[in-house]
This record gives C-alpha cells, sequence and structure tokens, in this order.
C-alpha cells in the first residue's frame, strides 16, 4: 500500500518533469527514454514542490491535498498544453541518439554482472527495510527535514516555526537543538514540502511512506550516471562506474536514510553531467539541448540546499563561462550560440533564485548551512589535517574512491591536453573538493571535522561527480595504454 | 612442488592451529590461597576463602604484585562474583618510571551476584607493556568482591594471523554516528580484542587499510617490475596498468563485500529487534524500549498542547519526543510548566509518585495529586495532575 502512495504521489512530479525536459529537448532529443523519466522525476518534483512553495507564501494556497492537487495539476496541465503545441508545430521530433555499440559480454562477465547485481539487490532491500520499517534516528531528521514536513502537514501551510513551539521549546543545549530553533528554515523546504504532499495523498504521517523518496533519489542518481558514462564510454564501464557509486557505504547509507545529501547530490550531478554532455556533444543541436536542459537542472539546484547556492552553483557557472568561452574560441560554438545558453542558465536560476532569495531576504533567513562559523577565526586548527585524511584513506566511508582518484588523476596528468571532456566534471570536484579543505583547516569549523560530523556530507554532495571523473580517466588510461 | 609448498603453507597458518585455545596461559588462581606476593594499600579486608579472595574497602584499595611472565601478555580475564557494579582499574607500571607511577585501565564489573567474567584485551592499548615488573588492581570505596581467578594469555603468530583474518570481517553495528562515518574493517589479533572491537570508540585495533595499502604498493611494485624486466605473464608484460586495476577491483570488491556485510546486518537486526518483534517488546538499536514507549504513551498526549517530559538523558530524547509528538509539545523541566497537567517520564528511575498519589524527585515533591495513566517498566511512565 505505502508502494502504491509512493508511485500516485510521485505521478504527476514525474510527468511534469518529463514533460518539461520533451519541451525543451524540442527537435533533437538526446536523453534516453529511462534517463528522460529519472531526470523528470527529479527535476519535476524539485519543480512541483517549488510552485506549491510559491502558490502557498504568495496565493495563499494551503498545502492541503487539495491545494498540492491543484498546483500540480495546473502545471502538469500547462506544461501538457505546451508540449502538444510544440509537437503540432515542430511535427515528428528527431529519434534519440543511439549509444555506442558494445561488444558483446562474454559467458564469465555475464555471470559477473550477474552476481554483482544479485549483491547490490541485496543491499538495495537492506536499505528499503531501513528507510520504511524503522522509527526515526538520527537527529537531522527529528529535528529538521521530517519535523518540517510535519510541520507543514499538520498547519497545511508554509511556516518558520510556530510562536507555540518557539515559546514552548527550551534554551537549545546543543548545537543540533539550536538548528531546530531557527536555522533550518532557512533551507529551501522541497525535501519536507515532498512528505507532506506524500503523507497528504495518505490521509496520515507514516514515517515509512514519506521516507521512501531519498532511496528514490538515491537510484535516480545511480541511472543519471550510467548515462552520462554510457554516452562516453561503453556499457562495461559504465556498468562498472554504476557498481562503484553503488557500492560506496557512507553513500548507501545516506541513500537509504532520510538525509538530504543524496539528494542535493542527484541535483548537482544532472547539472553538472547535462552540461559536460553539452561541452562535449559534437553537433550544435545536440549541444544546445544539453545546456538547456543544464540550464533548467541548475536552477532547480538553487531550491535544494543552502549550500548549492553558495558552494556549487558559482563554480558550475565559472565552468560554464569558461566552457562557453573555450567552444567560441575553439570556433566549436558560435558567440550567439553561446550568449543564447548563457541567456538560459540566467533565465533558469533567475526564476527560482529570486523569488526564494526575496523571500529569505524578506524573513531575514541565512544563507550559509544549519551551523556558521562560530566566531570567525582564521588559524591552523591542528588534528583537523590528520582527521581528513583518516576519514579518506581509513575507514569504510570510500572503500578505494580517494586512492585511485589520486592514482587516475597522476597518471593522467601528462594526458590532460587530450582530455578535455573529463576535464570539466574533474575541475568541478576539484574546486568544490578543495574549497572545503580551508573552512575546515582555519576556522572553528574544524570541530566538524574533528568530530566528523560534517565534513563528509560535503563529499556525499560531489560524489557522484567524483565516480563520473574517476571512471572516465580510468577507461581513458586504459585506452591510451592499448 | 611450489604447490605442496603453498599448501602447506596454508595448512600450517590455518589448518592446524587450534581454534579457541590459547597458545600460552599463566593463571593464578585465589581458590583456597592467595597467588604470589601481594601488597594490599588501604582495603579492609581481604580474606582468602575455598571461592576465592572476598575483598571489602571502606576507601579506595589498591593491591599490586610483582609478576614474572615468560611471554608477552596479549589480554587478561578475571573470574569474579560482585554483588553490585562498580569501577575497577587495572594497573600497571611502565619498566624505568618510579614503581607509583601506574597506567590505568579502568573497566566495570557489572555486578549481577553470579560468577562473571571481564576480559582486557591489553595489547590493544598502546600504553601496555607486556615487561610491566608490577601490576595491581584500584577498587573503589564501598566495594565488595570476590576474586576468583586471574588468566593471562598469549596467542602465537599463526594465531594471531588466524584472528586478524577473523576480525577483518567483525561489523560494527548501527550507531548515531553511522551517518558521518563508518569505521570499516579493523584488525586485531587475539578473540578478546576481536570480541571488544566495537565496543569502544575509536574502536581498538588498527586499520584495516593499513595492510591493504601495503598490499596494493606491493603488487603495484611486483607488475612494474615483471612488465619492466619483460618477464613473466604476458598479460603482465603488455597490459600492467590493467593487471594493477584488476588487483585494485579485487581488493574494492573485497572491501564491498566487508561493508555490505555490515550493511546488510544492520537491516538483519533492525528486522529482528524492531520491525519483527511484538509490539511492546521491541528495542531499537541504542533507543531500547522508547519507540514503543512514545506509543504507549502518545494517547495520554495526543490532545494536550505541551507537556512536561522527563529523561535520562535529554539527548537525543527531547529532539524525539518533539517530533513524534508533534502537535504537542514536550517542555524541558527547566521551561515554564505552570499550565500544564501531563507529565512524560521516561527511564528516570529517581522520579517516583508516593502514597499521596504526588510526583516525587527523591524526596522532593514535584506536584500535586495525580493519577498514573500509563506505566511501562519500571522506570518510565505518564503521569496526570488533577488540576
Amino acid at each position: 500500500m505505502m508502494f502504491l502512495w509512493l508511485l500516485l504521489g510521485l505521478a504527476l512530479p514525474t510527468l511534469s518533469g518529463w514533460l518539461l525536459l520533451s519541451i525543451l529537448e524540442g527537435k533533437s532529443p538526446v536523453l534516453q527514454p529511462v534517463e528522460r523519466v529519472a531526470l523528470g522525476f527529479l527535476l519535476g518534483t524539485t519543480l512541483l514542490m517549488f510552485l506549491s512553495f510559491l502558490g502557498n507564501v504568495s496565493l495563499g494556497i494551503p498545502l492541503t491535498l487539495l491545494g498540492f492537487l491543484g498546483v500540480q495539476t495546473a502545471g502538469t496541465v500547462a506544461l501538457t498544453l505546451f508540449f502538444i503545441a510544440q509537437r503540432k508545430m515542430m511535427g515528428v521530433s528527431a529519434p534519440v541518439a543511439a549509444l555506442s555499440s558494445s561488444p558483446a559480454f562474454s559467458h564469465s562477465i555475464k555471470i559477473c554482472i550477474a552476481i554483482l547485481a544479485f549483491w547490490a539487490g541485496i543491499k538495495l532491500m537492506a536499505g528499503l527495510v531501513l528507510l520504511t520499517g524503522t522509527p526515526v534516528y538520527f537527529d537531522d531528521v527529528f529535528n529538521n527535514w521530517n519535523k518540517r514536513g510535519k510541520m507543514y502537514y499538520v498547519m497545511e501551510q508554509f511556516t518558520l516555526g510556530t510562536d507555540t513551539e518557539d515559546a514552548a521549546s527550551p534554551e537549545p543545549e546543543t548545537v543540533t537543538e539550536a538548528v531546530t530553533a531557527g536555522g533550518v528554515h532557512s533551507y529551501p523546504p522541497t525535501v519536507p514540502l515532498l512528505k507532506t504532499w506524500l503523507a497528504k495523498l495518505a490521509g496520515n504521517w507514516r514515517e515509512g511512506l514519506v521516507n521512501t523518496p531519498h532511496i528514490a533519489w538515491y537510484l535516480c542518481v545511480l541511472i543519471l550516471l550510467f548515462y552520462a558514462l554510457r554516452r562516453r564510454t561503453s556499457l562495461l564501464w559504465s556498468l562498472l562506474g554504476t557498481f562503484g557509486l553503488m557500492s560506496i557505504p557512507l553513500y548507501l547509507v545516506h541513500g537509504t536514510n532520510p538525509y538530504a545529501d543524496v539528494f542535493l547530490s542527484a541535483h548537482i550531478f544532472a547539472a553538472v553531467s547535462l552540461l559536460f554532455a553539452g561541452v562535449a556533444a559534437h553537433a550544435s543541436p545536440e549541444r544546445n539541448t544539453f545546456l538547456r536542459l543544464g540550464a533548467v537542472a541548475a536552477g532547480m539546484l538553487v531550491f535544494t540546499k543552502n549550500e548549492a547556492l553558495v558552494l556549487h552553483l558559482p563554480p558550475l557557472l565559472l565552468l560554464l563561462c569558461l566552457s562557453m568561452g573555450m567552444l567560441v574560441w575553439k570556433k566549436n560554438m558560435s558567440k550567439r550560440d553561446a550568449l543564447v545558453t548563457l541567456a538560459w542558465y540566467a533565465g533558469c536560476i533567475g526564476l527560482v533564485l529570486i523569488p526564494w532569495v526575496s523571500f529569505k531576504l524578506l524573513h531575514g533567513l541565512p544563507f550559509g548551512n544549519a551551523k556558521g562559523l562560530p566566531g570567525f577565526v582564521a588559524f591552523w586548527q591542528p588534528g583537523v589535517l590528520h582527521a581528513i585524511m583518516y576519514g579518506l584513506f581509513f575507514e569504510g566511508n570510500w572503500l578505494l574512491f580517494f586512492p585511485l582518484l589520486m592514482l587516475a588523476i597522476i597518471l593522467s596528468a601528462k594526458h590532460l591536453r587530450t582530455l578535455p571532456p573529463a576535464l570539466l566534471p574533474l575541475a568541478f570536484f576539484l574546486i568544490i573538493f578543495l574549497s572545503q579543505l580551508p573552512i575546515y583547516l582555519f576556522t572553528g569549523l574544524a570541530t566538524e571535522a574533528l568530530k566528523q560530523t560534517g565534513y563528509a556530507r560535503g563529499i556525499i554532495q560531489i560524489l557522484p561527480v567524483g565516480m563520473l571523473t574517476l571512471t572516465l580517466l580510468l577507461e581513458n588510461l586504459l585506452q591510451k595504454k592499448k | 612442488m611450489r604447490r605442496f609448498i603453498i599448501l602447506s603453507t596454508i595448512l600450517c597458518v590455518f589448518g592446524i592451529i587450534p581454534g579457541a585455545h590459547a597458545m600460552q596461559t599463566e593463571e593464578w588462581s585465589f581458590l583456597g590461597s592467595i597467588p604470589g606476593r601481594w601488597e594490599g594499600v588501604s582495603f579492609t579486608s581481604a580474606v582468602p576463602t575455598k571461592d576465592g579472595l572476598l575483598i571489602k574497602t571502606e576507601k579506595d584499595g589498591r593491591m599490586f604484585r610483582t609478576p614474572q611472565f615468560t611471554f608477552p601478555v596479549d589480554a587478561m580475564r578475571f573470574t569474579l562474583n560482585a554483588p553490585e557494579t562498580f569501577q575497577v582499574k587495572f594497573l600497571w607500571n611502565i619498566p624505568g618510571t618510579s614503581p607509583e607511577d601506574m597506567v590505568e585501565l579502568p573497566f566495570y564489573v557489572v555486578g549481577t551476584g553470579k560468577e562473571e567474567i571481564v576480559e582486557l584485551p591489553l595489547a590493544n592499548y598502546r600504553e601496555w607493556n607486556a615487561a610491566t615488573q608490577r601490576i595491581g588492581l584500584m577498587l573503589p570505596a564501598g566495594t565488595e568482591l570476590l576474586l576468583k581467578k586471574m588468566e593471562f594469555l598469549h596467542w602465537n603468530f599463526a594465531e594471531k594471523i588466524l584472528y586478524g583474518f577473523r576480525s577483518f570481517w567483525m561489523t560494527d553495528g548501527f550507531r548515531p554516528y553511522t551517518i558521518n562515518f563508518l569505521w570499516g574493517p579493523r584488525i586485531t589479533a587475539n578473540p578478546i580484542a576481536n570480541a571488544k572491537m566495537f565496543h569502544s570508540i575509536p574502536p581498538r585495533g588498527w586499520s584495516a587499510f593499513r595492510f591493504l595499502y601495503p598490499l596494493l604498493f606491493l603488487a603495484g611494485a611486483g607488475i612494474f617490475v615483471t612488465y619492466k624486466k619483460n618477464r613473466g605473464p604476458t598479460i603482465v608484460r603488455t597490459q600492467p596498468l590493467f593487471c594493477f586495476l584488476m588487483v585494485c577491483f579485487g581488493l574494492w570488491l573485497l572491501l564491498d563485500i566487508r561493508m555490505g556485510m555490515e550493511y546488510v546486518g544492520y537491516a538483519v537486526k533492525d528486522y529482528e529487534t524492531y520491525i519483527a518483534a511484538e509490539p511492546g517488546k521491541r528495542t531499537f538499536r541504542d533507543r531500547n524500549n522508547f519507540n514503543d514507549f512514545v506509543d504507549a504513551a502518545l494517547p495520554h498526549i495526543r490532545k494536550r498542547n505541551t507537556y512536561l517530559f522527563m529523561s535520562g538523558q535529554r539527548w537525543p530524547y527531547l529532539g524525539a519526543m518533539r517530533y513524534l509528538t508533534y502537535p504537542s509539545v514536550p517542555l524541558d523541566p527547566g521551561a515554564e510548566t505552570d499550565a500544564v497537567d501531563t507529565v512524560v517520564v521516561y527511564e528516570r528511575p529517581d522520579i517516583t509518585v508516593n502514597g499521596a498519589g504526588e510526583l516525587m524527585y527523591l524526596d522532593q515533591k514535584l506536584s500535586t495529586p495525580g493519577t498514573v495513566l500509563l506505566r511501562f517498566g519500571n522506570d518510565s511512565f505518564v503521569f496526570r495532575m488533577n488540576l
């Protein structure tokens, strides 16, 4: 029954996302059918929750079953009408470019793939049991993600905390409790709103049901990674890269718990991989389509978590500008197309950013992570580097991801000039990874690294991009050696 | 011949090792007599009986002895009997330092009133020095303890390798820190250390990566040398990077299986103890029966805007209550509670209801008379004042 509510609850958002993507693809579709559904679910959900938020705070549409249904139906109908009109005007679109053919697998490789798939399936089942069968356990779940969803569910409106709640709340004793007292209300409400919608649909607040979207986001990012790899590499390498991400233990833990970092990672991955696909595309229509899709993904990124706006979007835009400049300079793209692309990004980001940031400014909500820099200081924090290195290389969090990535980067150094496509995700990963280091090495947030409470989450958010990079680098290295 | 040597080595290391028995043991039995010369300080009494050494203290007491171990001690085991829980410290002196300077290793005696075994994985502590010339015990004031036996244990190299291999597969449970980091495989070299691996934070033992990286390096070096010398298997000579990546992939899989087993273990444990267990008898990780208590208490809280919540620990229970009982809001005892008529008490043996129906904190009256609406176990209940 729970999965029926989930399917019903995700149907309209996924359909909306699918329609939006199909409209944007227009005459030159670039996404594979399964990929379009996965990306449609990801972006459609965020889009409709954004519209529900806007509808509530600006038009007073309540967060009731009818209110949600009204907004979602209006959004879906509008997109459907646009889609039909577009199809009538442009006629039949070109078929999606076929993925490169791969040599047939030998019998032994087929057996290996089947065994690994079975093993991955067991882990996923275990994740589903943990996610849907157990009560809330972690602080951020009962203080933030599920708590806010339940508040919207009870109050049927967007709220920054009620008078009763604040007056009754004791003085916060810990940082986590302090977060509850106001900090988390500054986060975009996509995740809690989706939980509210599912609960409204089912008619009551069910722990298992409101947690299920998290595993859907996890599966979504695996699908997106597979197809992003498939566009550049063989089927075997794509499966290897996807299996690699699936086997990262801490990413699996996050994917099967009601935390929002995998949700954010899916949006980051969509934005980066679509930009990457656009930059690497050979034909102009194909490139422009990818970049349009990338622009929408970048826009939706704003409405995920605070760090997306301040930490992930700036490097993404920097890489976009550099890529456009490079493509124009190499005469692979016209100036007009580059400007149109930049306009798409500006428009899509602006459409989400302006209302959301205005709302934040109007209510004095902070832009940083839940935990600010406690009394900004900038001096070397002893022990942090050791704690970070230990976490990256000597714990079970990431298996051999970081040693292999380092090795791949070192071995690829002399081939960098022939590696332009992989450079983009690599640059994004390294910018984010390296820019986080000084925050922990030199500021009061050092305790986050020392106690290992926050540092790993920053890596979770960019891990799919990292896995894309690692797979491409390794594949490229082996190709070069052949 | 080569096959024979490999097979023999494997058999020597894994096959013919007596699984559970320590290679060397030194046992000090206190049954009927006191083994060796012990120096007691501040004990009220220490009487040898046929059941063991009966120790009583009125103030902190200590006992010392000079050991003469004939082997490097890896772990020790106490057999004892105590009626109450208390903390004991095992002491040792590091050779070359003043005899009064003792390293302290605290441990708890559960005190069930029955025979109890306490094991200490000494080799897991960097400070442990097997060449120590003075060891001892420190007991707190008010202790009553029947010490029956002390055993000192040592395992040989082959056994340590075997237990090291086993320790790789020992897994942690689902903890509050699991969302932030996973310790991953650790290596310890004896069964006592294996069993206690994840009982402390950080866990004892070495990270398995300390062994895997050198292994990877050796594999890489071997492949490189083979490639450079142009001798050995063709695939290594022609595709060295591919071979090295296959080694990496193999290790990745090994780690994936180890970590995957840990992860599946979380689900199995939760299924057994919570999902499939009967309501009322469910326990959930370190929260024990808290969720069952909340389920039982909810009907009494639901219609109240606010209620007073008292638990042994504020974290994580207050935050969880704020979510689980929302929109009813729990108040901390420190908050303004005049308008509150319902008190929810979780695991507080010091909060009781007296004969007059008043809520009491030890001897201090906390409320007007009322009714216990729900009693859950010995120390948890829901109380409503007759306003």
